[in-house]
């Protein structure tokens, strides 16, 4: 969604300034970016709406609370979807594990094609977990395979967490590139 | 590789990680408002999360063919045979013995598993619990009573020589009787490597449960238990061959089998010099 600075700062100032009018105008437009977004990121369903309406309240109070006008507001409404996406994800693991109305589901409707695909794509990624140094390939292999939380792996390691954090980052950006060479753009592999 | 500063990078992986309470996460994603390359950097970074978190968790599960069970029976058969003839080679220099532990994904499970353990609500692990009840034992004296079940728990699998189970998560019970390099690898019924570990181990002589204790104090919250599920049997896996190559202290494998030679891996492995253990751990169904 292309931005307009101007005339969304004069929303974010007005807001600020109790102006009604633009609490109702950037609130629709939250809702819409969220909704987009949300569904883009594969939000389940079930709980897409209430995620969409967690984004709008939090960016209203926000700019209620006199935070600064975002540059882009779409941007930052498309990272706020993100933000409350990911809180949502988090509450769901520290949930018993059963099934709920809000679990995603995996999707087993793979044609021969995308199995086929998915084995090429777990190949490459093996290959280019492989040539990591051995510093981010224990970071990787930690996070991702035994799924461990930064804390532990970080006390693992005999790391700062922001050592390890930096060390995940500059891994992923090398897997990233790996990927790329091997003619996998990770951006394309979308849900 | 990203131009961000060291501190931008170490905030871009808690944003995406959710670790930023409410206050931070929007003056996060603010900044990524108006700075176009931490917001590039964040969304190449989810992307590339999810891409991990997809697939070295879940290798897709191999189509069956009509003949399939029939073959693999053939070869289970022939696997069994190679490797009780290969046992008979190394029996008489065996410094090690293996075996396969079942665990469990979460603490409550854990714990109802073994009897002395199930009706303990130690200090410090109420919020993995998801119980209300009050604790009943300390951190401490919970450890003491949980590493005995756990020895008793290695000892039988040792003894017995357990090589193969089901379990959704799994441990592997290791006695060495010198300090050794231990290597780990596993791969999927079609081949598929899974990495368990990122290297290998350097290992005192005694007792090791990999990949290391179900308890432990959490070192930076005093006070707080933490459990560790194991190693993962990858959703859809089918069957995991898990691999154990150990050497003795100066030695190194000079390179690991292609893993499209698993099945002659052991003799391969043990011509390197090395002990070789085999265990199948099978998907639960």
């Amino acid at each position: 969604m292309a931005a307009d600075p101007e005339g969304e700062d004069g929303e974010w100032s007005a807001l600020v300034r109790g102006d009604p009018g633009a609490r109702e105008r950037l609130a629709k437009q939250a809702h819409a970016v969220a909704s987009a977004e949300l569904a883009r990121r594969g939000a389940p369903l079930a709980a897409r709406e209430d995620l969409v309406q967690e984004v709008v309240r939090s960016t209203l109070a926000y700019a209620a609370r006199g935070g600064p006008a975002p540059k882009d507001l779409a941007t930052f409404l498309k990272f706020r979807s993100w933000g409350v996406l990911s809180d949502h994800r988090k509450r769901l693991r520290r949930a018993p594990p059963m099934l709920s109305p809000t679990t995603e589901l995996p999707d087993n409707d793979r044609g021969p094609e995308r199995v086929a695909e998915l084995g090429q794509l777990r190949r490459a990624l093996a290959e280019c977990v492989e040539r990591l140094s051995p510093e981010q390939r224990s970071a990787v292999v930690l996070r991702y395979q035994r799924q461990l939380d930064s804390t532990t792996i970080a006390a693992e390691l005999g790391l700062h967490r922001n050592t390890l954090h930096v060390r995940v980052f500059r891994a992923l950006a090398a897997l990233r590139e790996c990927l790329a060479r091997k003619g996998f753009g990770v951006e394309d592999l979308g849900p | 590789m990203s131009k961000l500063r060291p501190e931008d990078q170490a905030r871009c992986v808690e944003y995406i990680d959710g670790e930023l309470d409410e206050a931070a996460q929007l003056e996060f994603e603010r900044r990524l408002a108006h700075e176009p390359e931490l917001a590039l950097a964040v969304e190449r970074l989810l992307a590339t999360d999810r891409v991990l978190r997809e697939q070295l968790l879940a290798p897709t599960a191999a189509r069956r063919r009509p003949w399939s069970l029939a073959v693999r029976l053939v070869a289970s058969i022939a696997a069994a045979a190679v490797l009780f003839v290969g046992s008979l080679l190394y029996f008489a220099r065996e410094r090690s013995r293996v075996a396969f532990v079942a665990s469990h994904e979460s603490p409550l499970e854990a714990l109802a598993s073994a009897p002395e353990l199930r009706l303990l609500r130690p200090e410090g692990l109420s919020a993995l619990r998801g119980s209300q009840d009050p604790p009943n034992i300390s951190a401490e004296d919970f450890l003491r009573t949980e590493a005995a079940a756990r020895e008793r728990e290695a000892n039988s699998a040792l003894k017995s020589a357990v090589s193969s189970g089901e379990a959704g998560f799994f441990r592997i019970a290791l006695e060495l009787d010198e300090a050794s390099l231990v290597y780990v690898h596993a791969t999927t019924r079609d081949n598929k490597p899974v990495v368990l570990e990122s290297g290998p181990l350097r290992l005192s002589a005694g007792r090791h449960e990999l990949p290391g204790p179900r308890f432990s104090v959490d070192p930076n919250q005093p006070g707080v238990l933490r459990y560790d599920r194991g190693y993962l049997v990858p959703v859809g896996c089918g069957e995991l061959t898990v691999v154990l190559a150990i050497l003795a202290p100066g030695h190194e494998l000079q390179h690991w089998p292609d893993t499209s030679e698993l099945s002659g891996q052991p003799r391969e492995l043990g011509g390197q010099g090395a002990e070789v253990h085999t265990l199948v751990v099978r998907e639960p169904r």
